[in-house]
């Protein structure tokens, strides 16, 4: 029960801590801008690269960065969240705007020139998110409102992107120049990703559920159960798609016929079971969690009623226990998305094959045009996954979790 | 009619209940009581089949429970527990209407039906309808517990400790309200309870159990005036004499009142021959005061003592116990107390001779 029990009194106010918080973060965003390399620029790809500050390149734009950055702390300070949520924005935005504007007039007419965000930027847009992360806990209260401000703010910022690239102001950012020589191949990846992360969910989730729907009804299935899946899951990935691969080979070339549907010690077939071993873990988990959270007095009084062992399910279990294995399906599906990424070191493919051959070739720019996909399909599987168990949340249940003082 | 017929019931090695034989009779309240572990809940589950006996047999109106399909058979029984057990995801409307949903009747009776059994129980179907078991106090939501159990009309209701939980000041109101539901409807009841003065509040009959056995079976009063063993004696308590008077109503046992209307020539009365009291009543006859030639002089303005009274405090309803009669009288130290209707009309007066009386009959019955 939150709120009992004695509590720290240098706790005890939020506003002092949160003025905190906002007061380092305004003074590393300012910092990272002022300071740090907001570019860098190589002769060619893997050229050793010259750091160039926004002072150097654009200096208006650094001076109204400041301003932004003390009007932040000025509104949290008089605990105006909103006007600070929206200069949190309003910061990443004009970011993105400085690097439209000075891109082309960097790089030059050179096709082989290279320029990348630094250090400066990626700081500066981590600052600015988290200032935005502590003014949107202040907005309104409700955690529907909340959700409301990061999705507005989220589309703003995807709106501002795209119209910058769109203009080809951007054009000249060597992530850009990367991703327009490898189109075909980043779409082709990108479709794999996908794929794999949804059949290793798809089938993790047949194992977790069926692993989860046993440990709830029994004890041994339980312990058997859950040995097994926290066995692998101590295993590091990298790890376990090493282990698949002896086994696997030994497979195919006993059964030439296995091959020739695509299984063998690399690829596909290894990458996937071990994935869908990953995924049943909190699947199972929260599939017997939910179960479990069941009242008993609710299933002894159906029982009582006359529901038969199947209208007890569908009318009572299933309901009460959805959102909660819809909860254990979001950490699957996200921890997946993650693993995908290193599945291609055994040449399962995705996104990681960019980021692989980028850390090989020493291309930064390689490696970011795989992990920031991979990070933007993490955010929107989480938010899609939180919206709809929400949606499956039963209203008397949301109304009891209000009412125990825990928003939902 | 319920009949346990060599009843044993065993998990593992322990008997929970052991050769039992018991008929409950249509219509009437029968309270399992005991200790807690005597085999209560069990007896009472192998009445809906959601526990099976070990031996022996269950019959229902002369047909064996195990050749009824436990599904059909509980959805003709009402089943109302200790934790109430409403469904929390849906609105207090949709729990009362589960069983005839079950039933497969037609929409527009369900409804009608879940608005009738909130009704019944002093809900709101208005109000309370479209709220959540969260939403409810505990009082509330055993109310709501009940409502469902009846909602299908099912002959027999089976109880289990539905009120334990629910503070005492509830407890006896729910306990109130439930008698007068079951005055009206008269179902076949089998209540559980470990509470001696609810099964004896409650009860037209009562089968004491200890240890999986059954030790009495009588109703309530046979089982205060004569119970068959010290353990029976024990667990009914040190105050059986004050318990059976709780069972006695004053309606049995009050007498005509001596009564004066406000109208008449009062002050006579307080300086005339008779050295009596009299009851005052207004026109429509309700109770006014009290004249107490004891108490009161000629020279007295008999107004004015009626106007100081404050006999609402001494005035007993008719449908009370003679043990709240006897504990209104040692409260306003008189030997003699006004009796009223509902709407505080005076029907009689009850004396603490009527309840020695009574407490007499009793015993030497």
């Amino acid at each position: 029960m939150r709120g009992s029990g004695a509590r720290n009194p240098r706790f005890e106010s939020p506003y002092a801590a949160s003025a905190l918080a906002a007061a380092s973060l305004a003074a590393a965003g300012s910092a990272a801008a002022a300071f740090l390399p907001f570019f860098v620029l190589r002769p060619n790809r893997i050229a050793q690269g010259r750091s160039i500050a926004l002072v150097q390149a654009e200096p208006w734009i650094l001076a109204a960065l400041m301003v932004l950055w003390a009007a932040f702390l000025f509104l949290e300070l008089r605990s105006s969240r909103r006007g600070a949520a929206i200069v949190s924005v309003s910061i990443v935005a004009l970011a993105l705007a400085a690097t439209g504007l000075a891109a082309p007039r960097l790089a030059g007419v050179s096709h082989v020139a290279r320029l990348s965000l630094g250090s400066g930027f990626w700081l500066l847009g981590l600052a600015a998110y988290a200032s935005f992360v502590v003014a949107s806990r202040g907005v309104g209260g409700s955690p529907e409102s909340r959700r409301a401000w990061s999705f507005a703010s989220s589309l703003a910022l995807v709106i501002v992107l795209g119209l910058l690239l769109a203009s080809g102001s951007l054009d000249s950012l060597s992530i850009v120049r990367e991703w327009g020589a490898q189109r075909a191949v980043f779409a082709a990846q990108m479709r794999r990703h996908v794929a794999l992360t949804a059949a290793a969910v798809i089938a993790g989730g047949l194992l977790g559920l069926s692993i989860g729907g046993a440990a709830s009804r029994g004890k041994t299935a339980k312990s058997t159960g859950f040995l097994a899946l926290n066995f692998f899951q101590t295993i590091p990935s990298l790890a376990l798609f090493g282990l698949l691969i002896l086994p696997l080979a030994a497979l195919a070339n006993r059964f030439p016929l296995l091959r020739s549907w695509g299984i063998g010690g690399i690829g596909v077939a290894p990458a996937l079971i071990a994935l869908s071993l990953y995924a049943a873990l909190p699947i199972a988990r929260n599939a017997c969690a939910g179960l479990e959270g069941v009242p008993p007095a609710a299933l002894d009084a159906g029982r009582g009623m006359g529901m038969g062992k199947a209208q007890l399910f569908l009318r009572v279990e299933l309901p009460l226990a959805l959102p909660v294995v819809v909860a254990g399906f979001r950490t699957a599906t996200v921890q997946a998305i993650g693993n995908v990424a290193i599945a291609a070191l055994i040449g399962a493919g995705g996104m990681g094959v960019f980021i692989f051959q980028g850390l090989g070739q020493f291309a930064m720019d390689m490696v970011l045009m795989g992990t920031l996909p991979v990070v933007a399909m993490a955010l929107a599987a989480d938010a899609a996954f939180g919206s709809l168990a929400r949606a499956l949340t039963p209203r008397g249940l949301r109304i009891a979790a209000i009412r125990a003082g825990d928003a939902p | 009619m319920i009949r346990f017929e060599g009843v044993g019931r065993s998990f593992g090695e322990v008997w929970a209940v052991r050769t039992l034989d018991l008929a409950i009779a249509e219509r009437e309240l029968c309270v399992l009581v005991g200790p807690s572990g005597a085999g209560k809940s069990t007896i009472l589950r192998m009445i809906n089949r959601l526990v099976e006996p070990s031996e022996g047999r269950v019959t229902l109106d002369g047909k064996e429970l195990r050749s009824i399909d436990p599904d059909t058979l509980r959805r003709g029984i009402g089943y109302v527990i200790q934790g109430v057990g409403l469904f929390p995801h849906l609105t207090v409307s949709a729990n009362v209407s589960v069983v005839p949903e079950l039933l497969g009747w037609a929409r527009a009776r369900v409804s009608a039906r879940a608005r009738e059994m909130l009704e019944l129980v002093g809900l709101d179907p208005d109000r309370y309808g479209p709220r959540y078991p969260s939403q409810l106090s505990g009082g509330e939501a055993q109310r709501v517990g009940v409502a469902r159990a009846l909602a299908s009309d099912p002959p027999i209701l089976l109880m289990d400790e539905p009120f334990s939980a629910v503070d005492p000041v509830n407890r006896l109101r729910l306990q109130q309200e439930f008698l007068s539901i079951q005055r009206r409807l008269r179902k076949t009841v089998v209540f559980v309870t470990h509470d001696v003065d609810e099964a004896i509040r409650l009860a037209d009959r009562i089968a004491v159990l200890r240890s999986g056995s059954l030790v009495q079976y009588d109703a309530p009063e046979a089982l205060l005036d004569a119970p068959a063993d010290a353990f029976i004696a024990g667990f009914l308590g040190s105050d059986r004499a004050l318990k059976r008077l709780s069972r006695r109503a004053i309606r049995d046992w009050m007498r005509p009142a001596r009564k004066a209307s406000v109208d008449e020539d009062l002050a006579g009365l307080l300086c005339g021959e008779d050295p009596g009291y009299w009851w005052v009543v207004d026109g429509s006859g309700r109770l006014l005061g009290c004249l107490d030639r004891a108490l009161a002089g000629c020279s007295e303005d008999p107004r004015r003592i009626i106007a100081a009274q404050r006999i609402e405090d001494m005035a007993v309803d008719l449908d009370t116990s003679l043990k709240d009669a006897l504990s209104a009288m040692l409260g306003s130290s008189a030997r003699t107390i006004p009796v009223v209707d509902g709407a505080f009309r005076l029907v009689g007066e009850i004396a603490l001779d009527d309840i020695e009386r009574a407490s007499d009959r009793a015993q030497s019955r």
